[in-house]
């Protein structure tokens, strides 16, 4: 993640521009979280409908709540905690029945995705190790690797898996994907 | 269930890590991409939210359709109220000539980046010019009723 300032950070700053009044920096704000989001409701196996919806729910309720929310740097966990909890309702209420969209896997987890999405050879290396993790240890770092790393913390207890009480430590996935990838000589990063 | 030990599990996150998981990023994102229209989609729903607007239904015409330099109308109706929008594209940009069921009424046309804001003469007839070409949906506004949003469309 190449962004200058932590994400927690950019998302506080725009939240406090909105809701003193600059309507556009909503919009940068949505911008900048929805990848998380996506990847946080698609992590516990929802379809793209469900994915979808509850990422719009949770963006009304934090409108909404705007006015009463004391801490902008809390946002971003406030809006993971937001999209999980809906996108469990909204899959409970499916009956959990996610039927494939037009031959794309419907969860990542399904399906070895097409060669012709992973484009590189080091995405194929990538891609096979994270397959060799827990479905748990895939889901979390899929999920916190759309937060920057000061992020990561604060994230990974957010979704359940506190990550060392000191500073942001490796944890036990993301130390195993590392020391797989790391033996492996046809990974080279 | 016992926690395995990992080796490393409690180090502190350092260049390495930090690469593995940008590349974690660009593989989730090429396998399983935001959907194009969701940031559109989540928009038009917080427009609604913080209005506390109506939302006006497509009866006629299409949101979406290569248009081109040409000449186009939509309606959209919500309850009584009716809008009629007729889109004039040039290269760059759009002229929106409208109407509206409610003489004197308020309409936003809302672009993206530029709001412009007009008032329905007593035939409830408007214009408005020079709009960026893009998405663009309308505001409604009367006297004593909520207001009205429709859906966007692409001109």
């Amino acid at each position: 993640m190449n962004t200058t300032a932590p994400l927690g950070a950019q998302a506080a700053a725009a939240f406090t521009d909105y809701r003193d009044g600059d309507r556009d920096r909503l919009r940068d704000l949505v911008a900048l979280l929805t990848p998380l989001l996506w990847h946080t409701a698609r992590s516990q196996r929802a379809s793209q409908q469900v994915a979808e919806d509850a990422i719009q729910t949770a963006w009304v309720r934090l409108v909404d709540a705007s006015d009463s929310i004391t801490d902008p740097k809390g946002i971003v966990s406030w809006l993971v905690v937001t999209v999980k909890r809906e996108t469990w309702r909204l899959m409970r209420l499916a009956g959990r029945e996610t039927a494939p969209e037009g031959g794309m896997p419907e969860t990542v987890d399904d399906a070895t995705p097409e060669d012709a999405v992973l484009r590189t050879d080091e995405q194929r290396v990538l891609w096979r190790h994270v397959n060799e993790l827990s479905e748990r240890c895939r889901a979390l770092l899929r999920v916190i690797a759309f937060a920057a790393t000061p992020d990561y913390a604060s994230v990974a207890a957010t979704l359940g898996m506190p990550v060392g009480s000191i500073g942001p430590t490796r944890g036990r996935c993301l130390a195993k994907l590392r020391t797989a990838l790391l033996s492996d000589p046809s990974w080279e990063a | 269930m016992p926690e395995e030990f990992v080796p490393g599990a409690d180090q502190l996150l350092d260049a390495t890590d930090d690469r593995i998981l940008a590349r974690l990023a660009s593989l989730y994102s090429a396998i399983d991409p935001v959907p194009s229209d969701l940031l559109e989609r989540i928009d038009f729903s917080l427009a609604v939210a913080e209005l506390e607007a109506d939302i006006a239904e497509l009866t006629r015409g299409e949101l979406v359709g290569v248009r081109g330099e040409s000449t186009d109308s939509v309606t959209f109706t919500s309850g009584s109220l009716s809008l009629m929008v007729t889109t004039v594209v040039s290269a760059h940009h759009v002229r929106i000539d409208g109407w509206v069921t409610s003489a004197g009424a308020e309409v936003d046309a809302v672009a993206e980046g530029v709001t412009r804001t007009v008032v329905a003469d007593d035939a409830g007839r408007f214009s408005i010019d020079d709009l960026p070409r893009g998405h663009v949906h309308f505001v409604v506004r009367r006297e004593g009723y909520r207001p009205v949003i429709t859906p966007s469309i692409e001109v």
